[in-house]
Formats: C-alpha cells, structure tokens, sequence
C-alpha cells in the first residue's frame, strides 16, 4: 500500500446523500482490527489502565481540562469520562457493524468520523508523530514504519470522511435537523 | 496562613467543582447547593482548625468573595501535532455554530499561534464546552479571564 499514489474521492458523496466507501478489503481489515483494539483498550480490556496511566495514547483521549489544576482536572475528568467512553464505544461499534457496508448515512459517517480521529490521536500519539510527519516516505528499516503508515493511511481516511461530511446531503434537506450526534 | 482556612477553600472548590460539572450533565444546579454548602461552613472549619487560625476573618474573606460577581472563564484550543486542519475547522463549526471563515480563521490561530481562545462565559458554560471539545478529540482547556 502507498500513501503517495492516493485515489480520490474514495469516500464521496453520492447523489441520494449517502455518503459511498469505496475500500479495499484489506483497508477494512486493518481499519476493523484497530477499532476493535481501541474498543477493548479504552474499556481496560487489554490490561492498560482505561485513564492512560501506562499509556500516552489512550492518556491522549482525556487530557486535563483545567490548566495548572491537576485536581481540577481529575473531578472533571472522574464526572465526564463515563460520557465521553460510552460514546466513543458507540462511534467504534457503529464503525464495526457498517464495516462491509459500501454507503453510509449521516450519523454512521459522522461515528466513521469520531472513531478515526480517535485511532489517529492514539496511534499518532504513541508513534510521537510531529506536524511533518509523512512529509518522507518513513524508512522500511524504522521498526514503527508499518505503525506509521496506517497513521497517514487513517489520516488520508479522515480528510475524506471530513469533506464528505462538510460536502452536505444534497437540496433542501440541508438545513434540517442533523441526526442524533455520534457523540452524545 | 492557617491550615484551617485551607481546608475550607479546598473542600469549597472541589465540592463546587463537582456541583458545576454534575450541573451541565443534566442534574444539580449550582447556586443554590452552594449556597447550602455556605451555610453549613461556619461550624466546619473550627472544628478542625489549629487554635492560632481566625476563622471568623477567613469567613468574611468568603462572603466578600461569594458576593463579588463569578470570573469569566474562556476556552483554549491547544495545537496539537495529529489533528487536522479540515477537521478542526470542522469541529469549531459544529460546536459553535461559527461561520466558515470564522472556523478557519480560530483554526490558523491554533495552528500558528500554539492556542486561541474559542468560547467563554460562565464557568459551567466552559466546562460544558471543554467536554464536547474533548469528545471530539481536541486539546482544549478553561482557565479564569
């Protein structure tokens, strides 16, 4: 698989506002397993502390919310993450279950969307990527090469998820209410 | 300064913490459970405090405080090397109802600046703020005006 030689518009709007995935099935394979390993990470399933104590990337998906304010930080984070969690099982289930699928509808691109951004903020985290990181082709040598290609991949993945989204369902159903938000 | 001032401001801010959290989630408000937290301080602190602390002094201290209006609080984005431009855009426009160029233009701010200001207001406002931030992935913080 090369990140240079990107089709576009594999994931595109299409006339009856769904939102098509054109995916080869290895992309969904690789996108499947990294889902189902955050969905088990996240919960404390893979023997990591859920909180990110042991681990940067899954620490990544609950920064502080009060600068400066550690206990601050923590009542918050003890009363939201319950929330937060839920949701962020509910995006990667949607993503499993639609997984095969070759269209999506609003919410299930917008759960596609959330669980993506969140394989990148973990993935990329633990890899320490930097804002130049896929500028180079990385180094077959470098053991994290695999690692970080699926980052640029997912990140490819989610510029298009992105744009499909910001694209809008066609005619007037434009300015009606948004489905039910993946995230809360 | 007395240890017996300390333990009333810290069990304070954290029950208040608590509260302005458990308030945006749907449940308590604030003020008026504050207010009953108040008044069951002055008999708290005494109990507790070494015998060269004033509590009466520190109490007053509160009420100047309670009766001086609440700080503003904003909101920062923080930049982070893994989010995308597109995608933080995005997120700003959904969250706060901004406009395209106004999205884009906070977006630019994070990237080259290393942070902006995007939303503020009460303190309950922003933590409700900092939280659907934090659902959808971005470094985002409060901190008083």
């Amino acid at each position: 698989m090369s990140v240079d030689e990107e089709p576009p518009r594999r994931i595109a709007r299409t006339g009856d506002g769904r939102i098509a995935v054109r995916l080869a099935p290895r992309e969904r394979q690789i996108l499947g397993a990294l889902a189902a390993d955050l969905a088990r990470a996240a919960s404390g399933d893979l023997g990591l502390e859920p909180d990110g104590a042991d681990d940067p990337g899954l620490a990544r998906l609950r920064p502080d919310a009060v600068r400066g304010d550690p206990e601050a930080s923590a009542a918050f984070r003890e009363l939201t993450s319950a929330d937060l969690e839920e949701a962020r099982q509910k995006r990667l289930a949607t993503l499993a279950s639609t997984l095969e699928g070759a269209s999506l509808d609003e919410a299930q691109v917008g759960a596609w969307m959330g669980a993506v951004n969140d394989l990148r903020l973990v993935l990329g985290t633990r890899l320490g990527v930097t804002e130049d990181t896929g500028l180079d082709v990385p180094d077959e040598r470098d053991p994290a090469a695999a690692d970080t290609i699926v980052f640029l991949w997912l990140g490819w993945a989610e510029e298009q998820l992105v744009e499909a989204i910001e694209a809008g369902p066609p005619e007037p159903g434009r300015s009606g209410r948004q489905p039910e938000s993946p995230w809360r | 300064m007395a240890r017996g001032s300390g333990r009333v401001d810290e069990l304070e801010r954290s029950i208040g913490a608590a509260l302005a959290v458990a308030d945006w989630a749907g449940g308590l408000r604030p003020w008026p459970h504050r207010r009953t937290i108040r008044a069951l301080m002055p008999d708290t602190p005494s109990v507790a405090t070494p015998a060269t602390a004033t509590p009466g002094a520190d109490l007053d201290a509160s009420l100047r405080q309670r009766l001086v209006p609440a700080p503003r609080w904003i909101v920062i984005v923080w930049n982070d090397p893994i989010n995308l431009m597109s995608y933080v855009t995005f997120v700003f426009r959904k969250l706060f109802g901004y406009s395209q160029p106004h999205a884009h233009r906070l977006m630019l701010r994070v990237h080259q600046e290393g942070r902006a200001v995007v939303s503020g207001g009460t303190k309950e406002r922003c933590e409700h703020d900092v939280a659907r931030l934090h659902a959808h992935g971005l470094w985002a913080t409060m901190t008083p005006e």
